[in-house]
């Protein structure tokens, strides 16, 4: 069975039998659950370098990663505005469209774009898919570009199969961390004081001077190794996270795009091994009755153009992914929005927060469960956790996994 | 026992709003934490922050401090650093901080920052005195109408917040003032002309107002005059 995507995931429906299959394995197969008690959910797939898994996965396409070009010039703005001209070139065919907007970074930026790029006319076949909590967690934005001129729909109450029922697309940011970076980054460098603290005296000191230099060609994040491992542990188990950490080296060593500072490791991992699931989990999980090709291809993933993934590729440690610390991620994207909206607060002291399930709808349904939903095969087709085959597939799969890395 | 364990735990008279983007405080209060509270609430339009009881005094150049350890601080499985930008609340024993420095992305830009800790000091004070204003001042029952009082009781009986003509009432929009507004000149601008053109029939609400603050009762020409005298 070829796969088109997979996630194992400690979210209290697969847990029984990812525990049982867990006695059952290797080594090898546990750590391979474990990167699930780590990172949940395990999603990862690489678009380039090697990544073994279980089983055999391809990248869906539509979502492979280009060709890295050293000589690629577009600024984030040209970039940004080129997308809107996208969406209003299908405006002007007719097409109307749904606008996943939680207030953060990423789709304060599709929305900024669309209202610099677009007319007065053309913004009419925009709606917003907003909650409360998009107007909390930016309510300048909301007065000043939203509020009274956009049609807006309460994102709590649908998800991506209502919206594209109602014959509109969607449009989502879901994938504005792969271009700049990853969360798992952010939360090392907001503890960095406090990981170097119990590490040997002499790698201590010289850690604790590379502080501010996340983001410094001069500096390879080999250098943070140490710190790296102890992040990616888990309770303290520094052997996971060594083992973790070979896997990602080893995909940085065999891909074909320069990776050097910490940042752009933490970069690395979710522009290449999670990128898949950024793209494609609102067709997956917040949807349940589009079937799931066609609800792949209907969201228009903003952040997946192939001129975005140029520009992250050529955009590495020259402060506009992130400066030096956590509050300035994201930089090309706060600068794109404050030339909209003129807030210099939002531009300084915007953090970035975790806002998919603030504005996607979690409404389950019985059968089928998203919760349980374990593999889509090639011809994607769903197997769920409860499915005899997806269990036996996965007991097989795991029980039989290497560690080919180090 | 019980009770007053739990009183003095939360209550400490220590108390710190944190901005998690800065990674440094912002504002100390040594009073009420509801305020302080409330004060994060009406910051949160710029900033998500948090609020932190302390169990002892902040630093007075608490702008240089930063938390040690954050990787404990969680809301379910998410790093309370990420989680809403809404305040949330936290204790803090100060043995977990570190003198990590002015913020090192502001280093060329303090203005914004001074900026920031000016509107929150603003804020705080103009917090304070809504609170006391409210109680100490205002005759009239609608946060108790609001919030405890069933709403079948009150169902076809009609309320008012204050004796203005606004529907939520002068302080209400005052509220709004401070979570909308970004520096502390225009905002009491603002201020000043709410109370100016709405204390006509409760003119004793305003002068409590600025006698709490300690400020001059402003003398501004109402707005409807001056579009009268334009007129």
């Amino acid at each position: 069975m070829n796969l088109y995507f997979h996630s194992i995931s400690y979210n209290g429906y697969q847990d029984k039998i990812l525990d049982s299959i867990y006695k059952e394995c290797l080594p090898p197969g546990k750590f391979f659950i474990d990167i699930s008690k780590r990172i949940n959910p395990s999603r990862f797939v690489a678009r380039d370098g090697e990544w073994s898994l279980p089983w055999q996965q391809t990248i869906i396409p539509g979502f492979e990663m280009p060709k890295f070009d050293p000589n690629f010039k577009l600024s984030f703005e040209e970039v940004t505005d080129n997308r809107a001209l996208e969406i209003k070139k299908r405006v002007l065919q007719g097409e109307q469209f749904a606008v996943m907007y939680s207030g953060g970074i990423d789709s304060t930026v599709v929305m900024a774009s669309l209202i610099k790029n677009l007319t007065l006319e053309e913004l009419s076949s925009i709606t917003v898919c907003a909650s409360v909590e998009s107007i909390v967690e930016n309510p300048y934005f909301w007065e000043t570009q939203i509020f009274n001129k956009f049609t807006v729909i309460d994102s709590r109450l649908i998800k991506y199969d209502d919206l594209i029922e109602k014959n509109l697309t969607p449009i989502t940011a879901d994938e504005g961390d792969c271009i700049f970076g990853t969360l798992m980054g952010l939360t090392l460098y907001n503890n960095f004081d406090y990981y170097i603290n119990d590490l040997t005296a002499n790698v201590k000191q010289r850690l604790k001077s590379l502080k501010y230099k996340i983001s410094s060609d001069d500096v390879h994040y080999s250098v943070y190794k140490d710190l790296i491992v102890k992040h990616l542990s888990i309770n303290g188990d520094l052997e996971f996270g060594r083992i973790l950490y070979e896997k990602y080296h080893w995909n940085i060593q065999t891909s074909s795009v320069p990776v050097h500072s910490l940042h752009d490791f933490f970069w690395w991992l979710i522009f290449n091994v999670k990128y898949l699931n950024c793209s494609v989990r609102g067709a997956l999980y917040f949807n349940d009755r589009v079937d799931y090709k066609t609800a792949i291809y209907r969201i228009f993933n903003w952040f997946n153009g192939t001129e975005y993934q140029l520009w992250s590729m050529a955009n590495n440690n020259n402060g506009q992914k992130i400066h030096n610390t956590p509050g300035t991620y994201k930089m090309a994207a706060r600068d794109y929005i404050y030339s909209v909206d003129k807030n210099i607060f939002y531009k300084n002291f915007k953090l970035k927060l975790e806002s998919l399930f603030l504005i996607v709808n979690k409404q389950q349904v019985k059968s089928n469960h998203p919760a349980s939903r374990i593999f889509m095969t090639d011809q994607f087709k769903m197997i769920t956790i409860d499915d005899e085959e997806g269990q036996q597939f996965l007991r097989s799969s795991l029980t039989n996994y290497k560690i080919d890395w180090m | 026992m019980t009770t007053m364990v739990n009183k003095q735990k939360f209550y400490t008279g220590q108390y710190a709003i944190y901005s998690r983007g800065i990674d440094r405080f912002i504002l100390v209060d040594n009073t009420d934490l509801e305020s302080t509270f409330r004060t994060a609430e009406y910051l949160s339009s710029k900033l998500p922050l948090t609020v932190y009881i302390l169990n002892q005094p902040l630093p007075e150049d608490f702008i240089n401090y930063s938390i040690f350890d954050k990787s404990k601080e969680k809301i379910g499985n998410s790093p309370s650093s990420i989680i809403k930008q809404a305040p949330i609340l936290k204790f803090l024993n100060l043995d977990n901080i570190v003198n990590s420095g002015y913020p090192e992305d502001f280093k060329k830009n303090t203005g914004i920052i001074d900026q920031l800790l000016e509107y929150a000091q603003f804020v705080h004070e103009y917090n304070y005195a809504i609170n006391l204003t409210e109680k100490k001042y205002n005759y009239d029952s609608n946060a108790l109408l609001n919030t405890i009082v069933p709403e079948e009781w009150t169902a076809g009986l009609t309320y008012f917040p204050d004796r203005s003509e606004l529907p939520n009432g002068v302080l209400s929009e005052i509220k709004k003032v401070l979570y909308t507004y970004s520096d502390a000149e225009s905002a009491k601008t603002r201020i000043d002309q709410l109370w100016t053109d709405h204390a006509s029939t409760q003119v004793w609400l305003k002068n409590g107002f600025y006698e709490i603050l300690g400020h001059p009762v402003p003398t501004l020409p109402s707005v409807q005059l001056l579009t009268a005298s334009l007129v």
